[in-house]
């Protein structure tokens, strides 16, 4: 499974970016060819981030003793003032993993990937025309299960789409497909709404929430009576340290006021909207009081969803033990008596 | 619910057994029976300040100009104490080398021979300029902080605008002797480029000079004596305590010998302990919380870590000694000898 990380901007040529999976530091760079690499976020020396580091000549150099390693193996290439007739053994490197880009996400590969396009969950919805794509990225005190579950049962509390009220009112239940939960809502103009419009759920626009769990994405689409895409968006929920998740997020978009994502809105909304940088504010603080307030409803189909995954792993628990063995790197001189 | 999520190396690491030697956890080492420099000693006035010796918290005054560490503010003396001052409140503690020195251990075991000579500075701390001495934090466990100041070949990196300089030298070659209590690292460096501290504050004006940094270090205090000699250039002796502030910082009182250096460079040296300093915590930081627990991997080494490996294997001997009830101090140890020869000072 390909899981995403970052995104692509997060990563510019010459820099570090630190990432965190989970429990897992990463650092992110682009070697000389443009690659992204991923290495552990771990100098196997001294243990210090190595995102502190340079990129030089396309491998990354530690902050500390200047140790330096090739992003793709993750092998050290150089350790600074050691004669030329000494040699840097193979055992000296840090820990890489597969790493991919596509379609401005950055993925990383997990234990048991299968090379497969539909894994590339953070992508528009295909065939679909936009003029503009606008992106962002945020960390947030909520964990990633928590947000992916408001997402379901209320987004509004954790993004806005200018000019649109989405309503709580679920069109049917969620739909659970190849690993994605998908869910529409109906949703408003908010200057054309009568109240019975806003309140009632009547409506002629749609807010579309689809949700992979495993990857820990979300794409939300807005759509209009006939279900035309008028926007869309797709953002990565990483799981963080201390239950918060990194926010990395990229909606597409047309504005012109005749074909823009607002062409069915009042004309007053309409206007404004065409001159909008981005329709989409996802929210880097989250309001505690809206989140507690928010009453499970869809999103008890993604618990149960993450505990039949959960299940399944178990499964293949034993290739995962296998992998979480601590492991010991060889040293080049340990000078201990034994 | 926590999602543990498992990703794919590119290489399948090498599996194999850890070793108990490879095992560092410096956080739990707490070593007794030693003197800790706890304060410059003009620091210490009638105002009382606040020390720390590991978990130890110890309020330093002076009292009819003499210096007292205790347990207790003056006047609050009004409940128990523990067994650091036998219950007395009150430290054993002296003045020397231009330092408040604080016994940590078992009173009864303190003794003023113990405390590590520094040559180059007055016994009886007169006449150190005020312009010499630094007080500068290191939020790094004391332990970790020491290592730093081993393996030097950081400061061509972390402090490469400062004091290193970027660049290969000739040849870099690193030395070290060692007793039961205390470590000397030498690090000769020939044709390495001129520090810019040097080149603008020094007025060396050569491209390449000879670097020779002597390093001895006291290992159950964490006192370092360094002595640095640079040719072209001149000498910077230099004392750094590492005072361990609980496991995850260090307080290091810092007092520099410039008195052969030029000015500007002897008033201004000193001051850039506080550039050098955050930039060592930069690096240092981080690493408190991987070293808190064991990790099962090794660190991997290079040559030049030699005398660090080596500093965590007789780290390591102390404590399972002082584990084990004994706090002695072995025959080797003679913190007391005369350093001049060790540090190649010059006679």
């Amino acid at each position: 499974m390909w899981f995403p990380v970052a995104g692509s901007e997060q990563v510019p040529v010459g820099k570090t970016y630190a990432a965190q999976i989970a429990d897992q530091s990463l650092v992110l760079f682009r070697n000389e060819s443009g690659v992204v690499c991923v290495l552990e976020d771990r100098c196997p020396h001294r243990r210090v981030p190595l995102s502190l580091g340079k990129v030089i000549d396309g491998n990354l150099r530690c902050a500390y003793h200047g140790w330096t390693f090739d992003g793709l193996s993750g092998q050290c290439v150089a350790v600074p003032n050691l004669a030329e007739t000494e040699n840097i053994p193979a055992s000296l490197c840090a820990k890489a993993f597969c790493a991919n880009e596509k379609d401005g996400f950055i993925y990383v590969a997990t234990a048991d990937t299968v090379n497969s396009d539909s894994d590339y969950v953070c992508q528009p919805p295909a065939q679909w025309e936009y003029e503009k794509t606008a992106h962002g990225s945020a960390v947030v005190s909520v964990a990633a299960e928590d947000y992916l579950a408001a997402m379901l049962d209320g987004p509004h509390v954790l993004l806005s789409i200018f000019g649109v009220h989405a309503s709580d009112f679920y069109i049917g239940d969620v739909v659970i497909e190849e690993g994605c939960l998908s869910l529409d809502r109906t949703a408003v103009w908010t200057l054309k709404s009568k109240p019975h419009e806003k309140w009632w759920g009547l409506s002629t626009l749609m807010l579309r929430t689809e949700i992979w769990p495993e990857q820990s994405a979300v794409r939300v689409q807005l759509l209009d009576g006939g279900e035309q895409i008028l926007l869309a968006a797709v953002m990565a929920v990483v799981p963080g340290k201390r239950n918060t998740s990194q926010l990395h997020w990229r909606c597409y978009f047309s504005k012109s006021y005749a074909n823009g994502y607002a062409r069915s809105a009042p004309l007053l909304l309409k206007s404004v909207a065409a001159f909008k940088a981005c329709p989409l504010t996802v929210f880097s603080a989250i309001d505690g009081s809206d989140m507690a307030n928010l009453m499970v409803g869809p999103s008890a189909s993604l618990a149960t969803e993450l505990n039949e995954h959960d299940e399944h792993s178990v499964a293949s628990s034993d290739r995962i033990a296998a992998l979480n063995i601590p492991v010991c790197e060889s040293t080049l001189s340990s000078g201990e008596d034994s | 619910m926590r999602r543990e999520i498992i990703l794919e190396n590119v290489v399948e690491p090498v599996l194999r057994r850890s070793r108990p030697q490879d095992e560092w956890r410096p956080m739990e080492i707490d070593l007794h029976d030693t003197w800790f420099p706890l304060a410059h000693a003009n620091h210490v006035t009638s105002t009382p300040i606040r020390r720390a010796m590991h978990r130890q918290t110890v309020f330093l005054w002076r009292d009819r100009g003499h210096a007292v560490a205790a347990e207790y503010l003056p006047g609050q003396k009004n409940r128990t104490f523990s067994r650091f001052t036998a219950g007395s409140g009150c430290y054993p503690s002296c003045e020397y080398f231009g330092y408040i020195w604080v016994w940590y251990g078992n009173p009864e075991n303190a003794d003023e021979d113990l405390i590590p000579d520094v040559p180059f500075l007055p016994r009886d701390g007169r006449g150190i300029p005020e312009y010499m001495r630094t007080s500068v934090r290191f939020d790094g466990n004391s332990l970790l902080s020491v290592e730093n100041l081993l393996d030097l070949t950081h400061a061509d990196f972390l402090h490469g605008e400062v004091v290193g300089g970027e660049g290969e030298a000739e040849s870099d070659e690193i030395s070290f002797d060692h007793t039961s209590e205390t470590l000397t690292r030498v690090r000769h460096v020939v044709g390495k480029p001129v520090s810019p501290v040097m080149r603008w504050l020094g007025g060396v004006r050569a491209k390449y000079q000879e670097f020779r940094s002597t390093l001895h270090v006291h290992l159950r205090s964490n006192v370092c004596i360094s002595y640095p000699r640079f040719r072209p250039g001149f000498d910077i002796p230099n004392i750094q305590t590492f005072v361990p502030s609980g496991p995850y910082r260090s307080r290091v009182d810092q007092i520099f010998s410039l008195g052969a250096a030029p000015t500007p460079f002897r008033q201004l040296m000193p001051r850039l302990a506080y550039v050098v300093g955050p930039q060592d915590n930069a690096v240092v930081r981080p690493q408190n919380p991987r070293y808190r627990n064991a990790e099962g991997r090794a660190d991997q080494h290079s040559r030049f870590d030699a005398p660090g490996v080596r500093y965590r294997y007789l780290m390591k001997k102390l404590w399972e000694r002082q584990q084990a009830g004994d706090y002695s101090y072995l025959a080797d140890a003679k913190p007391t000898t005369d350093l001049r020869q060790v540090l190649g000072i010059d006679n």
